[in-house]
């Protein structure tokens, strides 16, 4: 059966809380249920299951390509091209640290930002089922669920308080 | 007492406005183009403009070695412009992982002067031009053969740029969406949709938006003393001969910081007077910020004075030309009005309660604090630049006092107006106050009776 998505749009965070209990008592996955809100709330704040990334691992990744580009970049120019300079060693390391380092900030930055889009699933070219009252601080309960229960879904959005419930029309 | 009687009343205020008061108020501003912003706008830009034609006079001149000594103050004012402006995301990066709570209304006013990366990255590049050749002087580049300095300072500082670029547009995705959503539609709300990328608040997205920041910030952290480290040593210390300064990247980071804090108090009080944002901007941030700023500007002096004490016992004939040209002679002046703006002015002032727990006082301090950042950086850069021969080993003769000529005059003005039209026109792109942050602020505070008075109990967040 085919799954289709609701959103409850409440006001009050204690109204949320409430709607993501009485979802979750009445058999709705807590993974099939997102919360949109104007500013982020701690962590379990609403019970809500919490959507695993790996933001960490892209900046470590970024870092260690950016550095490994510096090292090559730096030492390999020089062995391949030995200038050898009042018989001083001919890897010059006080630069090359430098260099790296700013290769490693510019790598990790670049996969930073990548990592962001990633994990954000950003961007996206339709805003789908979204309510402009989300960003004046309105909180909207994304309930994805077969659609025979959709209607026990909106039911328990309302009675938690909901003041409009919305469809995915798309 | 009066001034102790008003923060008191401010921080009682109540009740507190929510999430929708804040963002109307913000976005009804932030919506709002009229006459007096087009003013400020016109009237930077001309300054702007000014400092374009000094540039040019300059230029005309050409970069020839003979010549160099006309680049000192527009490499001053680069300086200047890194130890202050661009420095301001430092603050916001900071108190983000500090996690302190006051923060909250001026981390967007310290991320948006992230701009001016770009305008640095615009400057250095003549700068770079105008240095001598490293080849038989003294530099961190020890002869390297490739690129350097002009190519590896390139890409430092254009990596400290779009690291703030970065922090600036990731941190501003929820007020964009905000923008979007409430804006009337017009060509620049269809910019702000476009740079909001479709945000809409998710679980996800706000996981990963604390994690970007956090991240962002700190690599920004980790990214200004390397850009300060390259300004100091290849357009200071590598061009002075006899100057072995051991601490001096630790000393040009701290002014940073010192720089930074004292123009985040001067833009926060100017957009009090300016702009109407007294609820944004209390006692409170003023009052927070001023116990930094008092900080730094004893490091101001502790650095300075370690540096100063190598000098003078040691004694060599190199270091005695260096300690008479930047601290006992021909830079005398500008080393005694930062002495007294960057750390007596801030001493005297702001160990008083009275003057911390102000509006006007951590300001004037802060004015003060950035006057004499610049006036620093004319001594650092001016006298290095002024220098004939850098690839001496002693410093012989000392170049004489450089005063700035008129082309100078409109180079400083005129980068100083660039940085603030920057930020003027960023800030109607990105909300110059967070209506995200102020908004999770708020649900963590509650106003409460205790005992005869009110107090402010603050939750944590995590």
């Amino acid at each position: 059966m085919a799954n289709t998505k609701l959103m409850g749009l409440f006001q009050e965070p204690e109204q949320v809380a409430s709607a993501m209990t009485q979802l979750k008592d009445d058999g709705f996955p807590a993974e099939d249920l997102d919360v949109y809100s104007g500013s982020p709330f701690p962590e379990g704040s609403f019970g809500e299951h919490e959507p695993e990334t790996r933001l960490y691992m892209f900046p470590l990744v970024g870092a260690l390509v950016g550095f490994a580009i510096g090292l090559l970049w730096t030492a390999g120019t020089q062995i391949s091209y030995p200038l050898v300079t009042g018989g001083k060693p001919l890897l010059s390391i006080p630069p090359m640290t430098i260099i790296m380092y700013e290769n490693t900030m510019l790598g990790a930055i670049i996969f930073t930002v990548l990592g962001v889009l990633f994990e954000s699933r950003l961007p996206r070219r339709k805003l789908g089922l979204y309510d402009e009252r989300i960003t004046e601080g309105y909180i909207g309960v994304i309930v994805d669920c077969p659609e025979d229960r959709a209607a026990k879904a909106e039911s328990l959005l309302t009675g938690a308080g909901a003041e409009e419930i919305k469809r995915d029309e798309g | 007492m009066h001034n102790a009687h008003h923060a008191e009343q401010e921080m009682q205020a109540g009740p507190l406005p929510t999430h929708q008061d804040v963002a109307r108020d913000v976005l009804g501003r932030f919506q709002d183009l009229g006459h007096r912003y087009w003013g400020w706008v016109t009237v930077l830009a001309f300054l702007f403009l000014l400092g374009v034609v000094g540039f040019v006079i300059r230029l005309s001149e050409g970069f020839a070695d003979e010549n160099r000594a006309n680049w000192g103050y527009f490499v001053a004012t680069l300086a200047f412009i890194v130890t202050t402006f661009t420095a301001m995301p430092v603050i916001s990066a900071g108190l983000r992982l500090a996690k302190a709570n006051w923060r909250r209304p001026l981390t967007r006013v310290t991320e948006n002067m992230a701009i001016t990366g770009l305008l640095v990255v615009l400057m250095l590049i003549p700068a770079l031009v105008a240095l001598p050749s490293i080849d038989g002087r003294f530099s961190i580049w020890f002869e390297f053969p490739m690129g350097a300095p002009g190519l590896w300072d390139v890409i430092g500082y254009g990596t400290l740029a779009l690291i703030g670029l970065a922090l600036l547009w990731g941190v501003a995705l929820p007020d964009l969406a905000a923008a979007r959503d409430h804006l009337p539609d017009t060509p620049r709300r269809r910019v702000i949709s476009w740079l909001s990328l479709g945000w809409v608040g998710s679980l996800r997205q706000w996981r990963v938006l604390y994690q970007g920041a956090l991240l962002a910030g700190a690599m920004y952290l980790l990214t200004y003393p390397l850009v300060q480290t390259l300004m100091v040593s290849d357009f200071h210390h590598g061009l002075l001969p006899g100057l072995k300064d051991a601490i001096i990247p630790a000393t040009v980071v701290v002014n940073g910081l010192q720089g930074a804090v004292g123009l985040t108090l001067v833009t926060m009080y100017l957009m009090r007077r300016l702009g109407n944002y007294e609820k944004y901007f209390s006692v409170e941030q003023f009052w927070a910020l001023s116990k930094p700023l008092l900080a730094f500007s004893l490091l101001w002096f502790y650095f300075w004075w370690a540096s100063f004490i190598t000098f003078w016992y040691g004694r060599q004939p190199g270091e005695s030309e260096i300690i008479r040209l930047i601290v006992l002679d021909e830079y005398r002046a500008a080393l005694m009005v930062s002495f007294v703006l960057n750390f007596i002015g801030p001493l005297v002032a702001l160990v008083w309660n009275p003057v911390r727990r102000s509006v006007w006082g951590p300001a004037l301090v802060g004015t003060g604090v950035v006057i004499g950042a610049l006036v620093n950086q004319v001594r650092l850069y001016v006298s290095a630049f002024s220098v004939a021969d850098p690839s001496q080993h002693v410093l012989d003769p000392r170049p004489a006092t450089q005063w700035p000529a008129a082309p100078d005059l409109l180079i400083i003005i005129g980068a100083i107006s660039g940085c603030a039209l920057l930020f003027m026109l960023v800030s109607k792109i990105i909300p110059v106050v967070s209506i995200w942050e102020i908004g999770e602020g708020l649900r963590l505070v509650k106003v409460r009776r205790y005992l005869n008075r009110y107090a402010r109990v603050i939750a944590k967040s995590h």
